[in-house]
This record gives C-alpha cells, sequence and structure tokens, in this order.
C-alpha cells in the first residue's frame, strides 16, 4: 500500500448527513428580509469629502452658505 | 426534475438556481465528503469542518446567480469553502480560540476505528506541512481537485501548485513512510 493510499484511508471516515441542516438553514435564511443600501459613487463621496472640508475650513459655515445662496 | 447522479456539476448547479431541490441535494451530496475531508485537514476539527460546509452552502445558494457560466462549480464551492476555513483560522489566531473538540466531538463523532494511530499519525503529519503546501494537498489528494481547479481554488499558478504539492508530498512521504512498507515511493 502506497502513502497516497495510507493518507486516503486516514482521512475516510462516516459523513454525518448535513443536508436536513442545510435545508433548515436555508428556510431560515430566506425568510429573513436583507436591506441592501446602494453602493455610493464616486460622485457622491466627492461631495461629501468637500461638504466636510467646507466645514473645517469655512470659519462661519452658515454665513458662507448664505452668502453663496445655498440656504 | 431529478437528478441523475452522473449529472455534471455545471447542469446541477443551473437546475438547482431554477428552483430544482432534488439538483441542490445531489450537488450538496456529491460536494460533503470532499469538502469534509480537505476541512477537516485544514481546520483539525470536524465540527469545524461541519459548520464551514453548511456556511459554504449558505453562501453559495445567496450568490447563485451571480455565478458565470464557463467557470468550475467545483472551483467555486472550494474557493468559497477556502475563504470560510481561512477567516475560521484567523479568528482562532487573534482570540486564541481552541478548536472545539472532547466534550462537543465526543457527542457528534463517529465511534473510535481500528486505524485511531494511523489517522493521528496522518493529521500530524498534515499539520506540520507549511500552510500552503497543506491546502494544495489537501484539495488534490483528499478532495481530489484537478491541478487546475486547485490553482483556481487557492489563486496560484498551476507551476506553483505543482511545486507545492512536490514538496508537500516529500515531506508527508518522509514522515508516513513506514506506515507504508515499500510505498514510501509510490
Amino acid at each position: 500500500m502506497s502513502v497516497l493510499d495510507t493518507i486516503r484511508r486516514a482521512s475516510d471516515g462516516p459523513v454525518r448527513d448535513l443536508w436536513p441542516w442545510l435545508r433548515e438553514r436555508l428556510e431560515e435564511a430566506d425568510g429573513r428580509v436583507e436591506i441592501r443600501l446602494p453602493a455610493i459613487t464616486w460622485q457622491e463621496t466627492t461631495a461629501m469629502a468637500a461638504a466636510a472640508a467646507m466645514l473645517i475650513v469655512v470659519p462661519e459655515p452658515a454665513r458662507f452658505l448664505a452668502a453663496c445662496g445655498l440656504l | 426534475m431529478g437528478a441523475t447522479p452522473g449529472e455534471s456539476d455545471e447542469r446541477l448547479f443551473a437546475a438547482y438556481v431554477a428552483g430544482d431541490v432534488a439538483s441542490h441535494e445531489a450537488l450538496f451530496r456529491r460536494y460533503q465528503e470532499p469538502l469534509q475531508r480537505y476541512l477537516e485537514r485544514m481546520l483539525g476539527d470536524r465540527a469545524a469542518a461541519e459548520d464551514v460546509i453548511i456556511e459554504t452552502f449558505l453562501r453559495l445558494h445567496r450568490h447563485r446567480h451571480r455565478f458565470r457560466a464557463g467557470t468550475s462549480v467545483r472551483a467555486w464551492i472550494f474557493t468559497i469553502s477556502r475563504n470560510l476555513a481561512r477567516n475560521r483560522l484567523r479568528a482562532q489566531r487573534l482570540w486564541g480560540w481552541l478548536p472545539l473538540t472532547s466534550a462537543d466531538a465526543a457527542t457528534t463523532a463517529p465511534p473510535p476505528e481500528p486505524q485511531g494511530e494511523v489517522r493521528e499519525r496522518v493529521a500530524a503529519a498534515f499539520a506540520a506541512l507549511p500552510a500552503a503546501q497543506r491546502e494544495v494537498c489537501a484539495l488534490r489528494l483528499l478532495a481530489e481537485l484537478s491541478l487546475e481547479d486547485v490553482a483556481v481554488t487557492t489563486g496560484a499558478s498551476v507551476g506553483t501548485v505543482k511545486s507545492r504539492l512536490f514538496y508537500g508530498l516529500r515531506r508527508l512521504r518522509a514522515h508516513l513512510g513506514d506506515l507504508a512498507p515499500g510505498g514510501a515511493r509510490r
């Protein structure tokens, strides 16, 4: 008997039937509602970064937005 | 539609995606045993291997519509289980978890076999291999994947897979040669 046969024989063993478990878990998973938010695009990322930077850089953000006609 | 034993993985998978439960079951039963052999060697624990098998098929189910025609279902299944096994090993290393053995295993494991000592030595020989070699040897020798599928599953080239297999086998033979008198070179 070769080493490979020994390895294979030693790795074979009775396998528990996991199918009923899987079906149970799948039924649970199918009954669950998944909420997925759409991915954020690069334009949205840029807009958020600009807004955050404005809050940090501009001394009076509300006045600045009003002066820009955005508020 | 009933699943026949000789049906290809891709046909079974297509029928399963179309809603055929028998094909799903046939696919699961086809892969449970090779996955178990591979995962037990990777994780060193039967209960953990079973968890990963279930999780693999749950993930497969969740992403079943993303399967690209022309790719290997077998490689896809093993890639999912490999990633899950690696995550689990990483978490164990991070948190210092120990695999569930002793009490839990005693309730679920099959009765002891006469080949217990050989099994332990084979397990120890695999555990002593570097991770990359262990993975390739388990996929090729125990799960019986083709070299190409092993390459896809591990994300390595076929050449790298052959090299890891060569060195892994050499170490396994060195560790286990005495268990197979006259067969160490085979």
